[in-house]
Formats: structure tokens, C-alpha cells, sequence
């Protein structure tokens, strides 16, 4: 079964819990629509996601943004899923200071 | 392209939902139109004009617009302007701390060989968030203009119309996301065999004709003439290993934006606690989402909409107001001026025109849809309502709809009319049927409830149980429909927006809006049922056909008179609802609630039925109507039995 997974590229969204988070690595809507819904949200292979809550709906969130589907539609997404993969807090509200520390970091480089 | 003219230029404002755009239009324009948080609100393209630093300049608002290849009917609308009317400026607005994921558009923009001015808005918002964006950066990366604003507090405007009135031209090449070499060789071939003008670069047609984009290939074919044949085979030869180009086309603009983003949006301080985020996470669960909607839909809806709308501003308008200064004023005028009674009739009679026409259109429905439209565009401006849709889309599915349809259906409790219209902004056709159908047998409309709720409140348990069954034949009836059309189920995808302060601005120019649009489509629909009411008074037709209905009536175990509340009902709700009223005392409780039932069931008014036919064609709607007096008949029928044998305690 992971064996399967991986060839094919990544887990399917619809099988992940809350807290799981990484990068898109395939979408494969049932239809072209879907295909282009998802991708104008951003959703496309390479978006790093964090998976937030699996009821009532599937929460996102991809970058600064939160986005909500149903099932279905999470079932069409592949994610290569985050070495450090655990359920957990949501680190969202310290990402970006997290990504202070770093941009700290790289001006005192300079 | 030339710039337009010096004394008129054309701008088209462009971008995804919820960025501001129609706050911009409002600043650029001094006309307000419903601005919106909630993706689908705006579903025509709206026109101003501005004048500034020696020019007017048309403008244009559009439905959110996510890319060129698009998808929703909204997004072909704001498409197909950009391609008509050869704008000399496209301001593309984004929201400064999603940059990543809007610049994807800016880049379809310019390289469909628009002029773009690009407004990097809500950047109050990305400060509190700690980001510094680097604003001539991205202007010197893009090689177009760019003006960071906050135009919720107006910021920005002037140098923005500063800029529209300039002739500043193209800074330099703008960046092209890098291509697959197979698709840009397709693409340039493609590109190269077209020859009609399209309102968009020649490479961004033939990028959407590869993609498959039905619309685009329609007009290609139209436009092409003989040399379509040679174009058809290029995409053919190329369509089968490239099936969609803009699959291969997507995540290069997407990885393009995501560097150029990367480079100018940067982290410098510790984000601000925001208690919107906190709250706005909260509202998600369902354990605080339930309880908020049941108080939201009691303060809302039964004490705001109810006691202020139906009581306080009714009483105004129709007990003062009408009855006692335009009634008298009138009837006098009118008798004086015509001697002909059929005229007088008309006019002032018990269902003139004036006495009860226009005085139940403005007097009764307007106060409380304008009291419902309040609250909606309160729960619209604060980023609400896409929560609740997210609630909801589980238990919406059974019904053939997704949780987006909880937007159409909730405007239902206060005007079914616009309920109907905002079903438009429902992606598939099938979701846009199910909803229409759902709104014209079971969704009271607020003019409706109001009357429905002051004629049971006297007798115990019986709102309970017109609330009971009308919810009941609601999901029966919405999950056998879904049943019998067959189709895919519903998609479900949504963008939660940040939960904010609802803007009191925004509320009265959204409500404002509303109202505007009651006036100019609904009032007259109310007016000219009034005279077809008169018509079939003086005609004589009236009184044959409220005869065999009463013979409807009687069978459904009603007395005859409730016959003049159903043809009433049927021209105009209010009229119908307000008869149940008068005939209130007369009933027993089994027989009112029987009748009060039927009523919400019944087909929709007219002013909803015509949009009907208009937005679903007249298979559909002529299908629904049918089902919908059916199922309300049954439903009746049914209801009058169940309670004759049951009987009740303390009716």
C-alpha cells in the first residue's frame, strides 16, 4: 500500500489527519474544471500545505491563506508528505515568526 | 497598445475576490455597488465614471477573476470584458500577503497584452503580519506599474488615479513564466496561424485554445473562417500530447510568482496578535460555528428582522405612513379626477394600485427585506458566511448541493427573487436547478415568514409544527429531487477569508445596493401583478376561477374562502400571506396551520417565477412550478389528515 503510494507520488490528501503537512505532488481532479479551480486557489504540485482540520470540512492552509474542500476533492490531491509529519499544533501563527528568525538570520549573513 | 485618447480613457479592474476591487471602483468612480467578501456576490459587471487630472476615465468593475482560463460563469463574464472592450488600463488588485498566489493573474494579464497597473492592496494587513513589501522591487521585477494600497481607509487613491491619467509605458519586458519547450513550440505555432483580433494577445489565445477552453475555441472558429480548418489540425496534433497545455502552463506561473513573491515580500518583524485569526480559527469548528448560527439566526433574523423589520419599521411605514396620510390623500384625489369606477378601482379600490399595491411593496415586504438585507451584508463584510458554507457542505450533499449553496438558500429567507439570481454564482447546472427548486417550494421568503410567524404565535405548537413539516418536505423533497437528476455530486471548494470588523460603510452600501435592485426589478413585477389582479376582478375571470378552487380548498379540508389567499398568493405572496391573516380568527388551529403550510409550499411569487424562467430556461422552470403546486397540494392534503386523526392537545 505505501509502496503504491509512493510510486504514484505522494498520499492522498483525503487519507491524511489534522497536522500533516508538505508539498502537493500531483492533482488529479475528477474533471478539467476542478483542475482549474484548484489550481487558480494555488493549489498546484510544488505548494506546501498544511492540513488543519479533516472535519467539517478539509481545511488548508497554503501560505497565508486557508482553504476549504470537501472529501471528494481532497481525494484528487497527492502530497509528498513532510519529514517531520505529526499531528500537532497548528505552527501557522508561528510560521511567521519562524520566517522572522530566518530573515533575521540572513541579514546579519550580509 | 496606444493609449486611449486624452479626454476619455477605459479602465477594467480586474482580480480574484475579496481584494478590494469594488472599494477601489467606489473610490475611482464616487459610486457605490455591492461590495463583497464572499466570492459570487457580484455577479454582473458594473460601470462608473471618474474624472481626474483632465480626462474621464470609463471604469469597469468585474466578478473575482482567478485566471484567464477560467471556469465559473462570473469569470467568463469578466473575460469576455476584458477581451470587448480594449481597456487602456487593467488595474489587477491583489491582497499583498497572497501574493504568491495572485501574481499568476498578473502575468496572464500581460501576456494577454493588456496595459497593467498592478495595486498590491490590505497592506495594513500585511504590516500586522509583520511583512515588508518591496514595492519598487516588484515594480522593476514586473516592469509594470505598482501602487501598494489600503483602500479600506482610502490610501493609495491618489497616487493610483496619478497614474491611470499618465502615459507611462511598459518599464521593460514583463517576466514570462518559463515554458515547457514542447508546449511553447505549440503555442508559438499555434500563435502564428491566427489572424482575427481578439481583444487579447495572440499567444494567449492560442495557449487557450491548446487548453481545450470551449469558449475560446467558439469564437476562434467563428472569427478564423477558411483558415480554421489548419488551425483545428495544429490544436489536434498538438492536443493529444499536450491535453491541457495550462497543465503544464500552471505550476511555472505558479513557481514564477512564488520566487518573485519570495524576493519582495519579506518577514521583519513579529506579527501583531490578531484576534480575527483566533476567532476566525474558531470559527471552524463546528462545536463554536452551531451555536454562533443559532445566535446569529435568533438576534439576526427573529429579533432584528422580525421585531425592528416587521414590527417597528412596518408600523411606520404602513400604520402611519400609508394608512393615514397616502390611503385618505389619495382615494380623495383619485375620486375627484376619475368618475370611471373601474378606474377608481384600479387605483384606490380594496387592491388598487396605490391603497394596497404599492402600500404592501413599500410599506410591509421593503422595511423587512431591507432589514434582512442588513443583516445578510453584516454577516457578508465580517467573512461569516464562507464558514458557514464549510459547516454545511456535508450535510447539504444528500440535497445534490455543495455548502455554497447555503449562500443563495439563506438570501431565500429574505427575498427568494434574489435568491434566485445569486444561484447564478452555483458552479454547475445541476446545483443551480436543485437550489431554484428548494427556494420555490420550502424557503419562506422573509415578507412571507413574518406574517406566517404573527398568525401562529397564538396558538400553541402550531409554528412548531409548520416549522417541523416544511423542514421535513424540505429534505424529502431535496434529496428525491437530487435522486431523480442525475449528475455528478457537488464540488466543494473555498477560499475562507480572514474574519473582519464588518465595515458600516461597506454594510449600507451593500444593503443600499440591494435595495436598489428591489426597487428597479421587483417593485414593478408587484405593481403589474396588482393589475392583472384588477383585471381579473373587473373581467369577471376572478370569481369563476376562485370557485372551482374553492372546491380544491374544501377537498383539502379548507374552508372555500381560503381559495381568494391561494390565487392571491399565487400573483403575489404577500397578498397571500396577508390574507391567511385576515381569515386568521376564522379557522381552527389544524385548518390554519393546513393552510399555512400549503402557503410556504406554494409556488413561488411572480416576480420569482419570471426570474425563473429567465435564469433556468423554460423546461426547468415550468418542471418546478408543476412539482412545486403538486407537492404542496399533497403535502397539504396529507398534513389536514394526519392532524384530523391525531387531533392535538390544547388546540
Amino acid at each position: 500500500m505505501m509502496r503504491m503510494a509512493v510510486c504514484r507520488g505522494g498520499r492522498r490528501l483525503s487519507e491524511l489527519r489534522p497536522g500533516y503537512f508538505g508539498s502537493i505532488a500531483a492533482v488529479e481532479p475528477p474533471d478539467t474544471a476542478g483542475y482549474r479551480r484548484l489550481t487558480a486557489l494555488g493549489l498546484v504540485p510544488g505548494v506546501e500545505i498544511r492540513l488543519i482540520r479533516t472535519s467539517p470540512a478539509y481545511i488548508l492552509r497554503v501560505g497565508r491563506a486557508t482553504i476549504a474542500l470537501d472529501r471528494e476533492t481532497a481525494r484528487g490531491i497527492r502530497v509528498w508528505v513532510g519529514a517531520a509529519a505529526r499531528a500537532g499544533p497548528d505552527p501557522f501563527r508561528k510560521a511567521t515568526a519562524g520566517a522572522w528568525d530566518a530573515g533575521r538570520r540572513r541579514t546579519r549573513r550580509r | 497598445m496606444p493609449l486611449g485618447s486624452e479626454t476619455r480613457r477605459r479602465v477594467i479592474i480586474a482580480g480574484g475576490p475579496n481584494v478590494g476591487k469594488s472599494v477601489l471602483f467606489g473610490h475611482l468612480t464616487g459610486r457605490y455597488v455591492a461590495v463583497s467578501n464572499y466570492p459570487g456576490t457580484t455577479v454582473e459587471v458594473t460601470r462608473g465614471t471618474g474624472r481626474w487630472g483632465g480626462s474621464t476615465f470609463d471604469i469597469w468593475d468585474t466578478p473575482g477573476l482567478y485566471c484567464l482560463s477560467c471556469v465559473t460563469d462570473e469569470e467568463r463574464v469578466a473575460r469576455r470584458l476584458l477581451m470587448r472592450e480594449n481597456p487602456d488600463w487593467v488595474v489587477h488588485v491583489v491582497d499583498a500577503k497572497n501574493l504568491d498566489r495572485m501574481l499568476p493573474l498578473t502575468f496572464d494579464l500581460t501576456g494577454g497584452g493588456f496595459r497593467v497597473l498592478l495595486v498590491v492592496n490590505m497592506m495594513d494587513e500585511a504590516g500586522a503580519l509583520g511583512l515588508e513589501v518591496d514595492l519598487a522591487g516588484l515594480q522593476a521585477r514586473l516592469g509594470i506599474p505598482v501602487v501598494g494600497t489600503t483602500l479600506v481607509r482610502g490610501e493609495g487613491v491618489e497616487r493610483i488615479k496619478r497614474r491611470l491619467a499618465e502615459d507611462s509605458p511598459f518599464h521593460g519586458p514583463p517576466p514570462r513564466p518559463a515554458d515547457d519547450p514542447a508546449v511553447e513550440a505549440a503555442i508559438s505555432e499555434v500563435a502564428d496561424l491566427l489572424r482575427a483580433s481578439y481583444g487579447l494577445s495572440r499567444r494567449a489565445m492560442a495557449a487557450l485554445c491548446l487548453d481545450g477552453d470551449t469558449e475560446m475555441l467558439a469564437l476562434a472558429r467563428g472569427r478564423e473562417g477558411r483558415r480554421w480548418a489548419e488551425v483545428l489540425r495544429v490544436l489536434q496534433v498538438h492536443g493529444h500530447g499536450l491535453r491541457g497545455a495550462g497543465r503544464r502552463l500552471a505550476p511555472s506561473a505558479h513557481a514564477l510568482a512564488r520566487q518573485v513573491a519570495g524576493e519582495v515580500v519579506r518577514p521583519v518583524r513579529r506579527p501583531t496578535f490578531i484576534l480575527g485569526e483566533v476567532l476566525g480559527d474558531l470559527l471552524l469548528r463546528p462545536a463554536v460555528g452551531l451555536p454562533v448560527l443559532a445566535l446569529v439566526s435568533y438576534f439576526g433574523l427573529y429579533r432584528l428582522v422580525g421585531g425592528v423589520g416587521a414590527g417597528v419599521l412596518v408600523e411606520a411605514l404602513d400604520g402611519f405612513l400609508f394608512l393615514k396620510l397616502i390611503n385618505p390623500w389619495a382615494t380623495a384625489l383619485v375620486e375627484r379626477v376619475f368618475a370611471s369606477e373601474a378606474l377608481r378601482s384600479l387605483l384606490v379600490g380594496d387592491y388598487g394600485l396605490i391603497t394596497l399595491g404599492l402600500r404592501y411593496a413599500t410599506a410591509i415586504v421593503m422595511p423587512i427585506v431591507g432589514t434582512f438585507f442588513l443583516i445578510f451584508s453584516l454577516l457578508e463584510d465580517s467573512g461569516y458566511l464562507p464558514r458557514l458554507a464549510l459547516m454545511v457542505d456535508r450535510a447539504l450533499k444528500p440535497l445534490g448541493l455543495s455548502g455554497r449553496a447555503v449562500i443563495p438558500l439563506a438570501l431565500g429567507l429574505g427575498c427568494g427573487t434574489m435568491a434566485v439570481l445569486v444561484t447564478r454564482t452555483l458552479e454547475t447546472r445541476r446545483e443551480r436547478v436543485l437550489a431554484t427548486f428548494l427556494l420555490a417550494l420550502a424557503v419562506p421568503c422573509s415578507a412571507q415568514l413574518g406574517v406566517v410567524i404573527g398568525v401562529l404565535t397564538g396558538r400553541p405548537y402550531a409554528l412548531a409544527v409548520w416549522t417541523v413539516v416544511v423542514g421535513v418536505v424540505l429534505l424529502a423533497a431535496g434529496t428525491a429531487a437530487a435522486a431523480l437528476y442525475p449528475g455528478r455530486a457537488a464540488p466543494f471548494f473555498i477560499e475562507v477569508p480572514p474574519l473582519r470588523l464588518p465595515r458600516g460603510g461597506n454594510i449600507l452600501r451593500k444593503t443600499a445596493a440591494r435595495m436598489r435592485w428591489y426597487f428597479r426589478d421587483v417593485l414593478p413585477v408587484f405593481l403589474a401583478a396588482s393589475v392583472v389582479i384588477w383585471l381579473g376582478q373587473v373581467s369577471g375571470v376572478f370569481p369563476d376561477v376562485l370557485e372551482t378552487l374553492a372546491g380544491i380548498m374544501t377537498r383539502l379540508g379548507l374552508p372555500g374562502e381560503t381559495a381568494v389567499v391561494f390565487l392571491y398568493g399565487f400573483l403575489r405572496r404577500d397578498y397571500g400571506a396577508a390574507g391567511l391573516y385576515d381569515l386568521a380568527p376564522r379557522l381552527t388551529t389544524p385548518a390554519l396551520i393546513v393552510a399555512a403550510v400549503t402557503l410556504t409550499l406554494f409556488t413561488p411569487c411572480l416576480a420569482q417565477t419570471v426570474l425563473m424562467y429567465r435564469e433556468r430556461g423554460a423546461v426547468a422552470a415550468t418542471g418546478i412550478l408543476i412539482t412545486v403546486a403538486v407537492a404542496a397540494l399533497a403535502a397539504g392534503h396529507l398534513l389536514g389528515r394526519v392532524l384530523a386523526v391525531t387531533g392535538g392537545p390544547g388546540w
